[in-house]
């Protein structure tokens, strides 16, 4: 016997059917890109095309062959673990002291740690730069990592603000209670429950420090650019599939952490951008 | 005296939450604070636990004074009223957070954790989370891993509010006969008067910040020190009058003696009072008409109508089939035995 159903009306069935329309309209237009760049990479063809032709890994060893991308991929870990620790090093007590802190103009501090969120990359990128030359201090890695730490530490301090105003206050009453000290508790009990935010938040941080272009382009010392300034000039003079190869890995990057974040904390607790 | 608390004040933002409280516990006593929400009675547990410091007075534990000690170095176990259960560790390492803190042995913790889970009827379920409890076994953890610590005092703040009604009578009593067999000197924050008189051997009445009264639970009912005290523990009657030379004169040619001169009122318990018919010849100190019965069977209450005095509410103790009076009944009220009426000097001060 089959399942009885209720009569659906044609509002109903109307509603339905935009949904699934506009979901997978977003889906095409979101994954689309993608999986034709992940095609092209493929190609045997020695210029980007659409579609691709053949089957080839050719393009992915050539990388190994240009060493200004193998470098650039170094600065770039290098950038991004820096503005991790950077933002970890910043965010997490700054987002101790704006939640738990009991003190005037705790929510006008909190305002202003969070305002860069607002702001452009480009705009941080440039601020960076022109202020930097006051004290000649000059394009560089380090201006880098600071331009991309203040982009980052907004979304970072949020996260973490986030998870620890969720967590009760007795709760580390009762381990002091219980005769721990104030590092002890800290330890075993706030940090456990805190770590979901700041795994998040340290992946969104070595993630956008990673791919970042906006802040990057500006502050940047042409000897010494990370991948996503490398690879725009590389797109401007050179067609070949190398950057679609690139970009396939760079995917396949994203995708792995998200998978992995997903597993051990789960997709909802990740922040939004 | 084994814990001694002498003229606690505390100030929150300009307002005096505790106004010089004073409190002394023997070893092993069970004490509550028992009062209405915001009259400071968790203010005053939460400076036996030490997380806040008075800006006055004392706090002593046999002898030492532990005002200033931090709440890590108290040997004050506190069952938040919330619990506060770790939840991401397991129910044993929940009650063996304590001694893992203090680095006892391993083989020392497994000994103590599984004779504290014994104690409080939770042998298996060590594995669990504190999610997957109900919230008597909650609980019943959260005391578990207070007292397997050997606290000095065991305070415990509304520990039975987040039960339902009918969980909370038999947790009282298991709670009551537990901190008796560990024999703990306990002190218990409640809003409940059947609370408070079901556990402690001794109940203070909290109002304001000052404790009203501190005595045993039929010494506060029997001889209340306020009009407060006795409003607050079971049913009252308040009747106004004037002592003179020695005496209260009730009314009816009811005197009863007193040493107190001017205004006073007294306290008349509804089951110290008779309902009884009007008649000729015999006086009675009140008289009133009927205007609400209430037929319980082995008792039976009236509120009379007692014209100046007020409604004064009965509670007659029923004899086999005797009828009862209706309402709008014309009815006498007698004091059944006139000694045990509180006498309370001056205007009510509710």
């Amino acid at each position: 016997m089959s399942a009885r159903r209720m009569p659906r009306s044609w509002s109903d069935v109307a509603g339905g059917l935009l949904l699934y329309g506009l979901a997978a309209f977003s889906l095409l237009v979101l994954v689309a890109p993608s999986l034709v760049v992940i095609g092209i990479s493929f190609t045997e063809k020695r210029y980007i095309s659409f579609p691709p032709e053949g089957f080839t890994f050719h393009w992915y060893w050539a990388i190994l062959e240009k060493q200004q991308l193998i470098d650039a991929v170094g600065v770039s870990v290098r950038i991004s673990l820096a503005v991790m620790l950077i933002c970890l090093a910043i965010g997490l007590p700054a987002a101790f002291s704006l939640v738990r802190g009991r003190y005037r103009g705790r929510t006008a501090l909190g305002a202003f740690v969070v305002a860069p969120q607002m702001m452009p990359g480009m705009v941080i990128g440039i601020a960076i730069l022109f202020f930097g030359s006051f004290f000649a201090f000059r394009q560089s890695e380090l201006m880098v990592v600071v331009g991309l730490s203040v982009f980052c530490l907004p979304f970072v301090v949020r996260v973490i603000m986030a998870r620890l105003a969720g967590i009760d206050v007795t709760l580390e009453e009762a381990s002091s209670n219980l005769g721990a000290d104030r590092a002890q508790t800290f330890r075993r009990i706030t940090l456990p429950q805190l770590l979901p935010g700041v795994l998040a938040g340290a992946a969104f941080a070595l993630i956008e420090a990673f791919d970042n272009l906006t802040v990057a382009l500006f502050t940047a010392s042409p000897r010494g650019r990370p991948l996503a300034v490398e690879l725009y000039q590389l797109v401007q003079f050179d067609s070949s599939p190398i950057v679609a190869a690139i970009s396939t890995l760079e995917i396949a990057l994203a995708l792995i952490v998200v998978l992995v974040l997903a597993r051990t904390i789960g997709l909802e607790r990740l922040p939004e951008k | 005296m084994h814990v001694v608390i002498s003229d606690v004040d505390k100030v929150f933002g300009g307002t005096r939450v505790l106004k010089g409280c004073t409190l002394g516990l023997e070893r092993g006593e069970v004490v509550s604070l028992l009062g209405p929400s915001g009259c400071g009675k968790t203010t005053l547990l939460r400076c036996l636990a030490g997380f806040l410091v008075p800006e006055r007075g004392e706090i002593r534990i046999d002898g030492t004074d532990v005002t200033l000690v931090p709440p890590n170095r108290r040997r004050v176990g506190l069952v938040f009223q919330s619990y506060a259960l770790f939840p991401h560790l397991s129910v044993f390492d929940n009650v063996a957070y304590g001694l893992t803190v203090r680095r006892c042995p391993r083989r020392e913790i497994a000994e103590r954790v599984r004779e504290a889970l014994a104690l409080v009827a939770l042998e298996g379920f060590a594995e669990r989370f504190p999610a997957q409890l109900s919230g008597g076994q909650q609980q019943r953890v959260a005391l578990a891993r207070a007292f397997i610590l050997e606290p000095e005092i065991l305070l415990l703040d509304e520990p039975f509010n987040a039960l339902d009604a009918k969980l909370r009578g038999t947790m009282q009593v298991e709670l009551r006969k537990l901190v008796k067999r560990l024999g703990m000197t306990s002190i218990f924050v409640t809003h409940d008067q059947t609370e408070a008189l079901t556990l402690s051997d001794r109940v203070a009445v909290m109002r304001d910040g000052i404790i009203q009264q501190l005595d045993h639970p039929l010494a506060l009912y029997d001889t209340p020190s306020s009009d407060y005290v006795a409003g607050f523990i079971g049913t009252t009657n308040f009747v106004r009058r004037e002592a003179r030379e020695g005496h209260v004169a009730l009314g009816g040619g009811l005197a009863l003696p007193t040493a107190v001169q001017g205004p006073v009122q007294v306290v008349l318990r509804p089951e110290n009072l008779r309902v009884r018919a009007v008649r000729e010849g015999a006086a009675a100190p009140f008289t009133g008409k009927v205007t609400f019965v209430r037929p319980l069977g082995a008792t039976v209450e009236y509120e009379i109508d007692a014209g100046a005095d007020g409604t004064l509410r009965v509670v007659d103790l029923r004899e086999a089939l005797a009828p009862t009076f209706a309402e709008g009944a014309d009815v006498a009220v007698v004091v059944r035995k006139p000694e045990a009426c509180a006498i309370l000097p001056g205007e009510p001060t509710r």
